[in-house]
């Protein structure tokens, strides 16, 4: 899996740590790291919660190009 | 015909299902090796070399899964979602955990030796007290190592498994916002 960049920039826009954006979703903090890392792949369902609370859509977040 | 191969995935649905039923199955097992266990020990008094294959079921599975949790991270994730969102933390319910248990089974033992042993009851308090105390020392000791210690040791393998996973970001990104 790729890195997640789109996320951690969405994070970094709304001036949120990991810390932050995990306790706003509701998800540790290491769950957030290692999404922005891309060690591990969410359900539609968390990527839906990270979207809601970044105010950004999933095409923004999580959207990748077909290999 | 198609000469391509199609890309395959795994189907989600399928393996999410088949988690749900090895964890039922984990379930099953549990309560089939407690109940065996309390037949043989309890009610047939075949002897403790008779439960020793379920002890070593639910010892070794409650082992394996410590092992694996720690190794894995998930017990730091989990201690820090627990202290986010209750008002004691997961530290302080452990070692309240530890007392109480530790004078609750003195206080049984106690009692026990004073209703069992002791006649008259100059002696009934004299072994409550002397068996309680005795107790207190053994077990109090046993179930903070236990509780306190354990639960340490794994928070610190998991703190150390799950920074290991994150600083493996060759950007150098940690938790800080930029």
């Amino acid at each position: 899996m790729m890195k997640n960049i789109k996320l951690k920039m969405a994070r970094v826009e709304h001036d949120l740590s990991q810390a932050e954006l995990a306790d706003r979703v509701g998800v540790s903090r290491q769950t957030i790291g290692l999404i922005e890392l891309g060690k591990y792949n969410p359900t539609l369902n968390l990527c839906l919660a990270i979207c809601h609370a970044l105010g950004k859509t999933l095409d923004e977040l999580f959207w990748q190009e077909p290999n | 015909m198609a000469f391509y191969k199609r890309k395959t995935f795994e189907d989600e649905r399928i393996s999410n299902m088949k988690n749900k039923i090895y964890a039922e199955i984990y379930i099953v097992v549990v309560v089939i090796s407690f109940i065996s266990t309390i037949l043989k020990y309890f009610i047939f008094n075949l002897g403790p070399a008779s439960i020793a294959t379920e002890l070593t079921i639910l010892i070794a599975s409650g082992m394996y899964y410590l092992y694996r949790s720690a190794s894995l991270g998930i017990v730091s994730a989990e201690v820090e979602m627990h202290d986010s969102t209750n008002k004691w933390s997961r530290q302080k319910k452990n070692i309240l955990s530890s007392i109480a248990l530790g004078v609750g089974i003195a206080l049984v033992f106690g009692i026990n030796s004073a209703v069992q042993y002791a006649e008259g009851v100059n002696q009934s308090i004299t072994y409550f007290l002397l068996t309680t105390f005795v107790s207190l020392l053994i077990y109090l000791p046993f179930f903070f190592i236990f509780l306190v210690v354990g639960n340490q040791t794994l928070k610190k393998k998991s703190d150390n498994a799950i920074n290991k996973m994150l600083d493996e970001d060759e950007s150098g990104d940690n938790d800080e916002k930029y």
